[in-house]
């Protein structure tokens, strides 16, 4: 069983990763060039096979909670239960371009998004009075690069005094882009480790449960 | 029911006070610009007229590349979107628009419905000068993909029209044809486009980001491998307004405004309150 749920898999992934890898960095023949441009299909493929493996899990999850009633949980999975089986049929029967569909994406699906997002606001109107005070010389530092943002995103602060514009962008482009290049080199040394060790089979996560372990 | 304790001071009362109160305050503010429209200035960010002048720079024919932002950040993204889509139209550009997140291709529709007289105007037709090429699942895989053999990826558009039979892909295989990548997008996935367009084709990278994703697109901005941004509903109010083509962001501008002025009055009332109460 370990060739089957290990070795092999260890294997694929080793391979196409030093394909994948090898055709991006050299000049490689017409051969290796379209087995690359048809590995990155498969993964558009496999992709595709991931969502409707997400909603058949989805589905199931939700109807396990229904069945066993769920204290608080189970009239949530009946809705989702309902919601996924109602969009499912109008988007096979009549096609995502089906008005029935296209209503439900623009009056439910669209709007839920929008006032899900929109509530940020209140958290940070919220936060604003309540936890963005000056306690010790960090939080003042925050709250004076924050204030700065701030008023370099408000269009009519702005349109008043040039020097907003200018101390705003200082922040931004100086002091914020210096520790978000920091945190990019960080990260990419750390995507080239984690690609390698993935390569050479070290890294085992995306295996899932081998019962090896 | 919102109950102020009567043995409080007026200062803990206040440093204390009811959380949905802010929130009403806040309602209340940022609908007044909705109702009546308060008409305040409009100031145009450098970046946003680099990004403008890059779109305007276009020649008849150049194939975009219209990468649709997911339904999350639609509402800060929406009006960018339409004014830019607009803006391409008027330049004659071929415009081929897809979605890398379920949703973002119903979005397009959406794109397109509110264009729809500058359509009729420039004489721009479905297929032949822009396409809703769908959703494509896979991420930077997608991207990847598109770069090397893009008719293989798309296969058909969202209506389920194949590939060979919109006039619009007929003389496209991939990043090389393509002039311009315009991006809408919250998150860092415009490293996708960096990566296997840009890098390797020379693909210019127009960023439109959420106010929030910005810091991280200027550091490539600065190293000259993005070649423009326009941030959020600023950017789309400074595009319509340099477009002249009056939209959602330059009316919902008065409201962010607004909405940033009450929360800089908050940071400083609680301050205020907080250092009177510490000195007390």
């Amino acid at each position: 069983m370990a060739l089957v749920r290990r070795q092999i898999p260890i294997l694929i992934t080793a391979l196409v990763g030093l394909i994948i890898v090898y055709e991006y960095f050299f000049v490689v023949s017409d051969y290796v060039s379209t087995t690359v441009n048809e590995l990155k299909i498969f993964g558009t493929i496999i992709a595709s096979f991931a969502l409707f493996l997400g909603v058949v899990s989805s589905f199931r999850n939700n109807l396990h909670h229904f069945q066993r009633r769920t204290k608080d949980r189970w009239y949530f999975a009946l809705w989702t239960i309902i919601v996924t089986i109602v969009s499912t049929a109008i988007g096979l029967i009549g096609s995502p371009n089906h008005p029935a569909y296209q209503w439900i994406f623009t009056n439910v699906l669209r709007t839920l998004w929008t006032t899900m997002v929109s509530t940020t606001g209140f958290f940070i109107a919220s936060a604003a009075f309540r936890a963005f005070r000056v306690r010790t010389i960090d939080s003042a530092l925050l709250l004076v690069a924050g204030l700065l943002i701030t008023i370099r995103n408000t269009p009519v602060l702005v349109s008043y005094w040039g020097g907003f514009t200018s101390i705003g962008n200082w922040v931004m482009d100086v002091a914020a882009s210096g520790a978000i290049r920091g945190i990019i080199l960080g990260a990419a040394i750390g995507s080239i480790a984690i690609g390698l060790r993935t390569i050479l089979g070290y890294e085992r996560g995306y295996l899932g449960k081998t019962g090896e372990e | 029911m919102i109950k102020l304790d009567k043995s409080k001071t007026f200062l803990e009362k206040l440093e204390n006070l009811d959380v949905r109160i802010l929130y009403w305050l806040l309602v209340i503010f940022i609908a007044i610009p909705f109702i009546m429209p308060l008409g305040l200035p409009v100031p145009i960010s450098t970046s946003t007229i680099n990004a403008f002048q890059v779109v305007d720079s276009l020649k008849e024919g150049d194939v975009i590349m219209f990468s649709a932002s997911t339904i999350a950040s639609y509402p800060e993204l929406g009006p960018s979107q339409v004014a830019i889509f607009k803006h391409c139209i008027s330049k004659h550009t071929k415009v081929i628009m897809w979605a890398r997140e379920t949703g973002g291709e119903q979005l397009i529709n959406t794109i397109i419905d509110d264009s729809k007289t500058w359509i009729e105007n420039y004489g721009a037709e479905y297929g032949v000068d822009y396409v809703n090429m769908g959703f494509v699942p896979g991420g930077e895989t997608a991207v990847a993909s598109l770069a090397t053999d893009t008719q293989n990826t798309y296969k058909a558009d969202f209506f389920g029209t194949p590939v060979e039979q919109l006039p619009i892909m007929e003389n496209i295989e991939g990043a090389k044809d393509f002039e311009l990548i315009i991006f809408f997008e919250a998150a860092q996935s415009f490293l996708f486009w960096l990566r296997h367009w840009t890098s390797p084709f020379g693909v210019k990278l127009l960023i439109c980001p959420t106010g929030m994703a910005t810091t991280d697109i200027i550091p490539y901005y600065e190293a000259g491998q993005v070649a423009a941004y326009a941030t959020g509903i600023n950017g789309g109010a400074g595009w319509e307004f340099l477009l002249n083509a009056p939209g959602d962001a330059l009316i919902g501008i008065d409201a962010l405004s607004i909405a940033h002025l009450v929360v800089i009055v908050f940071v400083f009332l609680g301050n205020i309150i907080y250092l009177w109460r510490m000195k007390g």
